[in-house]
């Protein structure tokens, strides 16, 4: 199945207080994901990051998810994260950019990793942990081949500059590699009120997720390799 | 406690995660958290708590997950409740 999901956390917009609460995160963590924690790998994220870094992986696996299964339910409890790797880098830091995009080959630098079970399913994810913002993107492929990937803070947490200012972003991307294939790209819905990229009034397939919270924008795509060699 | 009154005691559940609160005006039991009242994915959590303990009920995973539209956020809080006398 050829599909992309993401997602991105503000974490100046969680409940710092209750994040940590087993009231809360009992509902997004297996025991087996909350041992996960006491591992020395991953022993320089605060108890809160860890949440919502698991929390960002599992909206990531059911937003992958639900573009092929409309009536998908998101259960976090149900999408079981088995391992993690850590960047090693000595500790969290600021989202030091404007904006961030990955590049073609680009190594896992400063990316934590994760291998994830969704009933038959394997997934993997890399996330960007920072003191204000966690974002992760998954895929079926192990290497992330073929995928791109933005982060971008804006100035107003408005819901409307959020949305607007997503669209802009990935099609910035989006029309820099494929210039040369199509014309008149948009992001529109379909039904389930999932983003789908257009050219002109045709929809492409080439899957499309987009995220935002607070200040916080994000978008992954995945492009067909015949596509992303132009 | 009937529908109605689980729909007015739910608004305020939702009033704090919601930025345009003229949206609750519109709602029935059809609006979707997300879609309509524009709830980020990330306060779900925060409003099943929430809902515990305004109703003083517990909420189970398997229930939580199905609580995506106002219809379905009563029909689990009321078989909760029913289910506690």
């Amino acid at each position: 199945m050829t599909s992309t999901g993401n997602d991105i956390v503000a974490l100046k917009a969680t409940n710092q207080q209750r994040s940590i609460h087993p009231r809360f995160y009992s509902k997004i963590l297996s025991l087996s994901e909350q041992e996960l924690f006491y591992r020395q790998v991953i022993k320089e994220l605060s108890f809160e990051k860890f949440v919502w870094l698991l929390w960002s992986v599992k909206e990531s696996v059911y937003k992958f998810m639900k573009r092929s299964e409309p009536t998908l339910l998101f259960s976090p409890v149900k999408i079981i994260i088995r391992g993690i790797d850590s960047p090693f880098r000595g500790g969290v830091t600021r989202f030091k950019y404007r904006q961030w995009e990955n590049k073609n080959n680009q190594a896992g630098e400063d990316l934590y990793k994760c291998e994830i079970v969704f009933g038959p399913a394997i997934f993997y994810s890399r996330s960007k942990v920072h003191d204000e913002v966690i974002a992760t993107e998954v895929s079926q492929n192990k290497n992330f081949d073929y995928s791109y990937w933005g982060i971008k803070s804006i100035d107003s947490p408005s819901y409307e500059a959020q949305s607007e200012a997503v669209r802009a972003f990935v099609l910035n991307r989006l029309n820099s590699i494929l210039a040369h294939d199509y014309t008149d790209l948009s992001i529109g819905k379909n039904l389930q009120g999932y983003p789908v990229l257009l050219s002109g009034a045709r929809e492409l397939n080439i899957p499309v997720s987009l995220a935002h919270h607070d200040r916080f924008i994000a978008y992954s795509f995945i492009l067909s390799p015949n596509i992303h060699t132009h | 406690m009937d529908r109605q009154e689980i729909i007015d005691e739910l608004k305020k559940v939702l009033t704090p995660y919601m930025e345009d609160k003229e949206l609750l005006g519109g709602i029935n039991e059809q609006t979707d958290l997300i879609k309509d009242l524009k709830i980020n994915s990330a306060n779900l959590v925060d409003i099943i708590i929430d809902a515990e303990s305004k109703y003083n009920i517990e909420i189970d995973m398997d229930s939580a997950e199905k609580m995506t539209t106002v219809g379905s956020c009563i029909d689990i809080i009321t078989e909760k409740m029913n289910s506690k006398t």
